[in-house]
């Protein structure tokens, strides 16, 4: 593997990522990446193209495996390909209405890839009206909830950075951008369905 | 009255563990028995549940662009400013064939246009 790293069977890496070990995301991600750069290139695709797919795949196999929701039914390198050529796909389809036929090295197997993708799509869809939602919010709400549910700050550091007299009065203040984010939120998320 | 920033307050105390027996028992039947109170706990618990995904995915972006950035500065030679500009200066570079030589991508179109053209060149 290189550079005195250990290397890891799918067992260890899928036990290695559950309990977020960084070095084993490294080397998974460097382990695959010139498979999926490959496939993407041979399909009329760009590195940052490559990049992106690959990157959107192996999250959805991390946060699969987070959550202890992977059920891996093959390879690791199976899974990945299968996940980011349907990612490709539908980028090209986006693209330019693509209709022919991609250069695959790999037979297409069922991987259980398709069902895990659908999943991410909506939820990449409910992440997505949450970027948008705390774009409109303003300061300093925005600022406030990405401070305590994104950074993980304590009541009272936001206090002092926000200059509230105390911490209750930063909480209340927090509540009342929780409210304003609902509205928000669910508005979007609404409309989009 | 209790606002909606009051049932949210109420709401993170309750997750959090920290009410009072006697608090919690009591906010649990009237969950169960007023379904607009539960459907405000599920919005409640459905909002800051993505707010927290939405954290980790980000973070997750930055790890993965960080492995990303590393992976392609190791692959990538690093070319010795100093040393170039010292073979320029005693006119060495191009002679001893040290230049950088740029990577074209080349399509398979042009590839075959290429050969082609090669091939039916005047002598």
């Amino acid at each position: 593997m290189g550079k005195g790293q250990p290397s890891y069977t799918d067992e260890e890496f899928v036990a290695a990522i559950r309990r977020d070990d960084d070095r084993a995301l490294a080397q998974l991600y460097r382990l695959h990446f010139p498979m999926i750069s490959h496939y993407v290139l041979q399909n009329s695709g760009t590195d940052d193209e490559a990049k992106d797919v690959y990157q959107e795949g192996v999250m959805v196999f991390y946060e699969k495996v987070r959550d202890g929701s992977l059920e891996l039914s093959c390879q690791i390198k199976t899974y990945l390909y299968a996940v980011c050529r349907r990612l490709w796909l539908k980028r090209l389809a986006e693209k330019t209405r693509f209709g022919g036929r991609l250069d695959d090295y790999e037979p297409f197997l069922e991987t259980g890839a398709e069902a895990d993708l659908e999943l991410a799509e909506e939820k990449e869809r409910q992440l997505g009206t949450m970027a948008q939602s705390l774009d409109l919010i303003g300061e300093p709400c925005r600022s406030l909830l990405e401070g305590f549910y994104l950074l993980d700050k304590s009541m009272q550091q936001l206090t002092d950075e926000f200059g509230y007299t105390n911490a209750d009065n930063a909480k209340n203040q927090k509540y009342k951008c929780l409210v304003r984010l609902k509205k928000l939120f669910f508005n979007q998320y609404q409309e989009s369905n | 009255m209790k606002t909606e920033a009051d049932y949210y307050a109420l709401f993170e105390t309750y997750r959090a563990g920290g009410l009072a027996d006697a608090e919690r028992t009591a906010l649990e039947h009237r969950l169960a028995a007023d379904p607009a109170l539960a459907q405000r706990l599920r919005e409640f618990e459905e909002l800051t549940g993505t707010l927290t995904a939405y954290g980790r995915r980000q973070a997750l972006r930055h790890r993965l662009a960080a492995i990303h950035a590393d992976m392609v500065s190791e692959r990538t030679p690093r070319l010795d400013l100093a040393k170039v500009a010292e073979q320029d200066e005693r006119g060495e570079q191009f002679a001893s064939g040290q230049a950088p030589r740029p990577m074209l991508r080349i399509s398979r179109t042009e590839q075959k246009l290429r050969a082609f053209w090669q091939s039916h060149r005047a002598p």
